[in-house]
Protein backbone atom coordinates (compact mmCIF):
# COMPACT_ATOMS: atom_id res chain seq x y z
CA UNK A 1 0.00 0.00 0.00
CA UNK A 2 2.79 2.43 0.82
CA UNK A 3 4.35 1.69 -2.57
CA UNK A 4 1.07 2.43 -4.31
CA UNK A 5 0.76 5.72 -2.52
CA UNK A 6 4.27 6.68 -3.54
CA UNK A 7 3.48 5.85 -7.16
CA UNK A 8 0.39 7.97 -6.96
CA UNK A 9 2.43 10.91 -5.73
CA UNK A 10 4.89 10.47 -8.59
CA UNK A 11 2.04 10.55 -11.06
CA UNK A 12 0.78 13.78 -9.60
CA UNK A 13 4.15 15.43 -10.02
CA UNK A 14 4.52 14.20 -13.55
CA UNK A 15 1.05 15.45 -14.33
CA UNK A 16 2.17 19.01 -13.76
CA UNK A 17 4.97 18.50 -16.20
CA UNK A 18 7.41 20.23 -13.95
CA UNK A 19 9.74 17.43 -13.05
CA UNK A 20 9.50 15.16 -16.08
CA UNK A 21 11.61 17.29 -18.38
CA UNK A 22 15.34 17.75 -18.39
CA UNK A 23 15.78 21.49 -18.18
CA UNK A 24 17.96 23.35 -20.60
CA UNK A 25 19.21 26.89 -20.41
CA UNK A 26 16.86 29.59 -21.54
CA UNK A 27 17.86 31.18 -24.82
CA UNK A 28 19.54 34.54 -24.89
CA UNK A 29 17.08 37.37 -24.98
CA UNK A 30 17.28 40.71 -26.64
CA UNK A 31 20.65 42.21 -25.94
CA UNK A 32 19.49 45.76 -26.23
CA UNK A 33 21.07 48.16 -23.85
CA UNK A 34 17.72 49.00 -22.33
CA UNK A 35 17.11 45.39 -21.45
CA UNK A 36 20.52 44.95 -19.89
CA UNK A 37 20.22 48.11 -17.87
CA UNK A 38 17.25 46.74 -16.02
CA UNK A 39 17.99 44.56 -13.03
CA UNK A 40 16.58 41.04 -12.87
CA UNK A 41 13.32 40.58 -11.02
CA UNK A 42 13.47 39.27 -7.49
CA UNK A 43 9.92 39.09 -6.23
CA UNK A 44 6.30 39.57 -7.17
CA UNK A 45 3.44 41.03 -5.21
CA UNK A 46 -0.20 41.19 -6.25
CA UNK A 47 -2.11 43.09 -3.54
CA UNK A 48 -5.55 42.39 -5.01
CA UNK A 49 -5.27 38.64 -4.37
CA UNK A 50 -2.77 38.75 -1.55
CA UNK A 51 -0.11 36.89 -3.50
CA UNK A 52 3.59 37.45 -3.00
CA UNK A 53 6.58 35.32 -3.75
CA UNK A 54 10.22 35.40 -4.52
CA UNK A 55 11.01 34.58 -8.13
CA UNK A 56 13.10 31.69 -9.39
CA UNK A 57 14.58 31.57 -12.86
CA UNK A 58 12.81 29.44 -15.44
CA UNK A 59 14.03 28.36 -18.85
CA UNK A 60 12.88 25.84 -21.38
CA UNK A 61 12.36 22.12 -21.05
CA UNK A 62 13.97 19.77 -23.51
CA UNK A 63 10.74 19.60 -25.51
CA UNK A 64 10.62 23.36 -25.87
CA UNK A 65 7.89 23.98 -23.32
CA UNK A 66 8.41 26.56 -20.66
CA UNK A 67 9.64 25.42 -17.28
CA UNK A 68 7.47 26.00 -14.24
CA UNK A 69 8.39 26.28 -10.56
CA UNK A 70 8.61 23.01 -8.59
CA UNK A 71 5.09 21.68 -8.17
CA UNK A 72 5.85 20.55 -4.65
CA UNK A 73 6.48 24.19 -3.77
CA UNK A 74 3.29 25.63 -5.25
CA UNK A 75 3.65 28.97 -3.54
CA UNK A 76 6.82 29.63 -5.52
CA UNK A 77 6.58 31.82 -8.63
CA UNK A 78 9.22 32.10 -11.32
CA UNK A 79 10.14 34.30 -14.27
CA UNK A 80 11.01 33.08 -17.71
CA UNK A 81 14.54 34.24 -18.42
CA UNK A 82 14.05 33.80 -22.17
CA UNK A 83 11.81 36.86 -22.17
CA UNK A 84 12.75 40.46 -21.38
CA UNK A 85 13.17 41.44 -17.78
CA UNK A 86 10.14 43.17 -16.27
CA UNK A 87 10.29 46.82 -17.27
CA UNK A 88 12.25 46.22 -20.48
CA UNK A 89 10.47 46.51 -23.81
CA UNK A 90 8.68 43.28 -24.51
CA UNK A 91 6.61 40.73 -22.69
CA UNK A 92 8.08 39.70 -19.34
CA UNK A 93 6.61 36.37 -18.28
CA UNK A 94 5.98 35.11 -14.75
CA UNK A 95 4.54 31.68 -14.03
CA UNK A 96 3.07 30.16 -10.91
CA UNK A 97 0.99 27.15 -9.96
CA UNK A 98 -2.70 27.26 -9.29
CA UNK A 99 -2.13 24.36 -6.90
CA UNK A 100 0.20 21.49 -6.30
CA UNK A 101 1.27 19.01 -3.68
CA UNK A 102 -2.19 19.05 -2.21
CA UNK A 103 -2.31 22.76 -1.51
CA UNK A 104 -3.23 26.00 -3.20
CA UNK A 105 -0.62 27.66 -5.35
CA UNK A 106 0.69 31.20 -5.54
CA UNK A 107 -1.63 31.93 -8.45
CA UNK A 108 -4.68 30.10 -7.07
CA UNK A 109 -6.69 33.30 -7.33
CA UNK A 110 -5.04 34.77 -10.38
CA UNK A 111 -8.29 34.44 -12.30
CA UNK A 112 -9.82 37.02 -10.00
CA UNK A 113 -7.62 39.80 -11.35
CA UNK A 114 -9.38 42.35 -13.50
CA UNK A 115 -8.44 45.36 -15.53
CA UNK A 116 -6.81 48.01 -13.42
CA UNK A 117 -5.38 45.72 -10.75
CA UNK A 118 -1.74 46.23 -9.90
CA UNK A 119 1.17 43.83 -10.04
CA UNK A 120 4.42 44.85 -8.42
CA UNK A 121 7.74 43.39 -9.42
CA UNK A 122 10.68 43.98 -7.10
CA UNK A 123 14.13 43.91 -8.68
CA UNK A 124 17.51 42.93 -7.34
CA UNK A 125 18.65 46.55 -7.37
CA UNK A 126 15.85 47.56 -5.03
CA UNK A 127 13.67 49.19 -7.65
CA UNK A 128 10.07 48.22 -8.26
CA UNK A 129 8.21 47.99 -11.52
CA UNK A 130 4.51 48.67 -11.29
CA UNK A 131 2.27 46.98 -13.84
CA UNK A 132 -1.44 47.46 -14.38
CA UNK A 133 -3.64 44.66 -15.60
CA UNK A 134 -5.19 45.30 -18.97
CA UNK A 135 -6.74 41.95 -19.71
CA UNK A 136 -7.50 38.57 -18.15
CA UNK A 137 -7.98 35.52 -20.35
CA UNK A 138 -8.70 31.86 -19.80
CA UNK A 139 -7.74 29.85 -22.85
CA UNK A 140 -7.60 26.20 -23.79
CA UNK A 141 -4.11 24.77 -23.61
CA UNK A 142 -4.76 23.27 -27.01
CA UNK A 143 -4.95 26.76 -28.43
CA UNK A 144 -2.37 28.55 -26.34
CA UNK A 145 -1.88 32.06 -27.81
CA UNK A 146 1.88 31.86 -28.16
CA UNK A 147 2.23 35.02 -30.20
CA UNK A 148 0.00 37.05 -27.94
CA UNK A 149 1.91 35.95 -24.88
CA UNK A 150 5.47 35.92 -26.18
CA UNK A 151 5.21 38.15 -29.26
CA UNK A 152 6.76 41.58 -29.52
CA UNK A 153 5.09 44.46 -27.74
CA UNK A 154 5.40 48.20 -28.18
CA UNK A 155 6.50 48.76 -24.62
CA UNK A 156 7.24 46.95 -21.38
CA UNK A 157 4.52 44.47 -20.60
CA UNK A 158 3.95 41.58 -18.25
CA UNK A 159 2.28 38.20 -18.55
CA UNK A 160 1.19 36.13 -15.58
CA UNK A 161 0.39 32.51 -16.35
CA UNK A 162 -1.16 29.70 -14.37
CA UNK A 163 -3.49 26.78 -14.92
CA UNK A 164 -7.26 26.96 -14.91
CA UNK A 165 -10.46 25.36 -16.02
CA UNK A 166 -11.38 21.73 -15.43
CA UNK A 167 -8.90 18.97 -14.73
CA UNK A 168 -8.20 16.33 -17.33
CA UNK A 169 -7.63 13.18 -15.28
CA UNK A 170 -6.31 11.25 -18.26
CA UNK A 171 -3.73 13.89 -19.09
CA UNK A 172 -3.11 14.73 -15.42
CA UNK A 173 -3.33 18.34 -16.39
CA UNK A 174 -5.68 21.29 -16.33
CA UNK A 175 -7.31 21.94 -19.65
CA UNK A 176 -6.85 25.73 -19.63
CA UNK A 177 -4.38 28.42 -18.85
CA UNK A 178 -5.25 31.66 -17.13
CA UNK A 179 -3.26 34.50 -18.64
CA UNK A 180 -3.06 38.02 -17.25
CA UNK A 181 -1.82 40.80 -19.50
CA UNK A 182 -0.43 43.94 -17.89
CA UNK A 183 1.51 47.01 -18.95
CA UNK A 184 4.15 49.01 -17.16
CA UNK A 185 2.66 52.05 -15.47
CA UNK A 186 5.29 52.99 -12.97
CA UNK B 1 15.67 37.83 -114.06
CA UNK B 2 14.63 36.37 -110.75
CA UNK B 3 15.86 38.95 -108.27
CA UNK B 4 14.18 37.87 -105.03
CA UNK B 5 16.17 34.71 -104.40
CA UNK B 6 19.41 36.57 -104.85
CA UNK B 7 18.30 39.32 -102.44
CA UNK B 8 17.13 36.90 -99.86
CA UNK B 9 20.38 34.99 -99.85
CA UNK B 10 22.58 38.03 -99.93
CA UNK B 11 23.27 38.11 -96.25
CA UNK B 12 24.71 34.63 -96.37
CA UNK B 13 26.97 35.33 -99.27
CA UNK B 14 28.16 38.86 -98.94
CA UNK B 15 31.69 38.17 -100.08
CA UNK B 16 30.51 36.36 -103.16
CA UNK B 17 28.02 39.08 -104.01
CA UNK B 18 30.56 41.78 -103.39
CA UNK B 19 32.74 40.06 -105.90
CA UNK B 20 29.81 40.08 -108.32
CA UNK B 21 29.13 43.73 -107.61
CA UNK B 22 32.65 44.63 -108.54
CA UNK B 23 32.17 43.00 -111.87
CA UNK B 24 28.80 44.66 -112.35
CA UNK B 25 30.22 48.08 -111.48
CA UNK B 26 32.70 47.73 -114.23
CA UNK B 27 29.88 47.02 -116.63
CA UNK B 28 27.12 49.54 -115.81
CA UNK B 29 28.29 51.88 -113.03
CA UNK B 30 26.23 50.01 -110.44
CA UNK B 31 28.74 50.97 -107.79
CA UNK B 32 27.09 50.87 -104.41
CA UNK B 33 27.96 51.83 -100.87
CA UNK B 34 26.11 51.74 -97.59
CA UNK B 35 27.22 53.17 -94.27
CA UNK B 36 25.69 52.82 -90.86
CA UNK B 37 25.95 55.61 -88.34
CA UNK B 38 26.81 55.22 -85.58
CA UNK B 39 28.87 52.13 -86.17
CA UNK B 40 28.41 50.90 -82.64
CA UNK B 41 24.86 50.59 -81.38
CA UNK B 42 22.75 49.05 -78.68
CA UNK B 43 19.35 47.43 -78.96
CA UNK B 44 16.71 50.10 -79.49
CA UNK B 45 19.13 52.71 -80.81
CA UNK B 46 18.28 54.76 -83.89
CA UNK B 47 20.69 54.45 -86.78
CA UNK B 48 21.10 56.38 -90.00
CA UNK B 49 21.80 54.63 -93.25
CA UNK B 50 23.38 56.44 -96.18
CA UNK B 51 24.71 55.08 -99.42
CA UNK B 52 25.06 55.33 -103.17
CA UNK B 53 24.04 53.30 -106.13
CA UNK B 54 25.16 53.91 -109.68
CA UNK B 55 22.84 51.48 -111.37
CA UNK B 56 20.90 53.26 -114.07
CA UNK B 57 17.63 51.51 -113.37
CA UNK B 58 17.81 51.79 -109.60
CA UNK B 59 14.54 52.93 -108.08
CA UNK B 60 13.53 54.32 -104.73
CA UNK B 61 12.29 53.57 -102.15
CA UNK B 62 14.69 50.67 -101.79
CA UNK B 63 14.01 48.22 -98.96
CA UNK B 64 16.76 47.22 -96.59
CA UNK B 65 17.39 43.88 -95.01
CA UNK B 66 19.22 43.12 -91.78
CA UNK B 67 19.01 40.64 -88.99
CA UNK B 68 19.59 43.36 -86.44
CA UNK B 69 17.70 46.37 -87.81
CA UNK B 70 14.02 47.01 -88.19
CA UNK B 71 13.32 46.92 -91.98
CA UNK B 72 13.10 50.34 -93.62
CA UNK B 73 13.43 51.92 -97.04
CA UNK B 74 16.08 54.13 -98.53
CA UNK B 75 15.16 57.18 -100.56
CA UNK B 76 17.18 59.84 -102.33
CA UNK B 77 18.04 61.52 -105.58
CA UNK B 78 20.21 60.85 -108.54
CA UNK B 79 23.00 63.32 -109.21
CA UNK B 80 24.06 64.60 -112.58
CA UNK B 81 26.52 61.75 -112.94
CA UNK B 82 23.69 59.26 -112.65
CA UNK B 83 24.56 58.08 -109.13
CA UNK B 84 21.84 57.73 -106.57
CA UNK B 85 22.48 59.19 -103.10
CA UNK B 86 20.14 57.46 -100.72
CA UNK B 87 19.41 57.67 -96.99
CA UNK B 88 17.10 56.20 -94.41
CA UNK B 89 16.67 55.76 -90.68
CA UNK B 90 15.69 52.81 -88.60
CA UNK B 91 16.24 51.29 -85.18
CA UNK B 92 18.16 48.37 -83.78
CA UNK B 93 15.88 45.49 -82.93
CA UNK B 94 15.35 44.66 -79.29
CA UNK B 95 16.95 41.52 -77.90
CA UNK B 96 19.64 41.49 -80.59
CA UNK B 97 22.71 39.60 -79.55
CA UNK B 98 25.89 41.63 -79.34
CA UNK B 99 28.29 41.23 -82.24
CA UNK B 100 28.96 42.31 -85.79
CA UNK B 101 25.94 42.68 -88.04
CA UNK B 102 25.25 43.89 -91.57
CA UNK B 103 22.49 45.68 -93.47
CA UNK B 104 22.07 45.64 -97.24
CA UNK B 105 19.98 46.95 -100.06
CA UNK B 106 19.73 45.82 -103.63
CA UNK B 107 21.38 48.34 -105.95
CA UNK B 108 21.11 46.28 -109.10
CA UNK B 109 19.92 42.80 -109.82
CA UNK B 110 22.37 40.54 -108.07
CA UNK B 111 24.26 43.55 -106.76
CA UNK B 112 23.81 44.74 -103.15
CA UNK B 113 25.20 47.50 -101.06
CA UNK B 114 26.31 46.34 -97.62
CA UNK B 115 26.94 48.27 -94.46
CA UNK B 116 28.34 46.84 -91.26
CA UNK B 117 27.91 47.82 -87.68
CA UNK B 118 28.45 46.41 -84.21
CA UNK B 119 25.83 45.76 -81.59
CA UNK B 120 27.10 46.01 -78.04
CA UNK B 121 25.44 44.66 -74.96
CA UNK B 122 22.69 46.79 -73.54
CA UNK B 123 23.86 48.68 -70.54
CA UNK B 124 22.03 47.40 -67.46
CA UNK B 125 19.73 49.92 -65.93
CA UNK B 126 21.56 51.60 -63.12
CA UNK B 127 20.54 50.05 -59.83
CA UNK B 128 19.68 52.41 -57.07
CA UNK B 129 22.47 52.57 -54.59
CA UNK B 130 21.69 50.69 -51.44
CA UNK B 131 20.24 53.04 -48.95
CA UNK B 132 21.59 52.98 -45.46
CA UNK B 133 19.00 51.30 -43.32
CA UNK B 134 17.56 53.54 -40.71
CA UNK B 135 16.90 52.11 -37.27
CA UNK B 136 13.17 52.04 -37.90
CA UNK B 137 13.64 49.96 -41.05
CA UNK B 138 15.73 47.23 -39.51
CA UNK B 139 14.16 43.81 -39.32
CA UNK B 140 12.21 43.53 -36.14
CA UNK B 141 14.19 41.75 -33.48
CA UNK B 142 12.21 39.20 -31.57
CA UNK B 143 11.91 40.30 -27.97
CA UNK B 144 11.53 36.65 -27.00
CA UNK B 145 14.19 34.99 -29.11
CA UNK B 146 12.81 31.47 -28.69
CA UNK B 147 9.16 31.25 -27.87
CA UNK B 148 8.20 28.34 -25.63
CA UNK B 149 6.15 25.62 -27.22
CA UNK B 150 2.55 25.25 -26.17
CA UNK B 151 0.95 25.89 -22.84
CA UNK B 152 2.35 26.11 -19.33
CA UNK B 153 1.76 23.21 -16.95
CA UNK B 154 1.17 25.23 -13.83
CA UNK B 155 -1.08 23.08 -11.74
CA UNK B 156 -1.64 19.64 -10.31
CA UNK B 157 -4.92 18.47 -8.91
CA UNK B 158 -4.88 18.00 -5.17
CA UNK B 159 -6.26 14.50 -5.38
CA UNK B 160 -7.22 12.18 -8.15
CA UNK B 161 -9.81 9.41 -7.91
CA UNK B 162 -7.35 6.65 -8.73
CA UNK B 163 -4.90 8.01 -6.23
CA UNK B 164 -7.64 8.36 -3.61
CA UNK B 165 -8.17 4.64 -3.76
CA UNK B 166 -4.56 4.03 -2.99
CA UNK B 167 -4.58 6.58 -0.21
CA UNK B 168 -7.76 5.09 1.24
CA UNK B 169 -6.03 1.72 1.27
CA UNK B 170 -3.17 3.18 3.23
CA UNK B 171 -5.61 4.73 5.68
CA UNK B 172 -7.54 1.49 6.06
CA UNK B 173 -4.34 -0.41 6.79
CA UNK B 174 -3.42 2.15 9.41
CA UNK B 175 -6.84 1.85 11.02
CA UNK B 176 -6.63 -1.94 11.03
CA UNK B 177 -3.19 -1.80 12.59
CA UNK B 178 -4.40 0.65 15.24
CA UNK B 179 -7.39 -1.54 15.95
CA UNK B 180 -5.17 -4.58 16.30
CA UNK B 181 -2.92 -2.78 18.73
CA UNK B 182 -5.98 -1.71 20.73
CA UNK B 183 -7.35 -5.26 20.92
CA UNK B 184 -3.94 -6.62 21.89
CA UNK B 185 -3.62 -3.97 24.63
CA UNK B 186 -7.15 -4.65 25.91
CA UNK B 187 -6.53 -8.38 26.10
CA UNK B 188 -3.18 -7.87 27.79
CA UNK B 189 -4.80 -5.70 30.46
CA UNK B 190 -7.63 -8.18 30.88
CA UNK B 191 -5.08 -10.86 31.78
Amino acid sequence: MVTAAGLATTMLLAGCGASSQAPRPAPATSTSRIAQDIAPPKEISIPRIGASSALVELGLNADGTVQVPPVDAPMQAGWFTGAPRPGAPGPAVILGHVNGGGQAGIFARLHKLTEGDEVLIGRTDGTTARFTVTRADQVSKKHFPTNEVYGNTDGPELRLITCGGSFDHDAHSYRDNVIIYATLTG
Amino acid sequence: MNVRPVFACAAAGIALLTFGATNAAADDLSTETLEVSPGEVRPGDTVTLSGTCGYADFTVPAPTESGALVPTTLTGEKDTAGVWHITGTTTVKENVKPGKWSVLFECAPGDVGVGEFTVVAETPAPQPAPQPTSPTQQPTEEQVAVKPQGAAETGALEEEPADNTALLGVGAAALLAAGGVGVWTYRKRAR
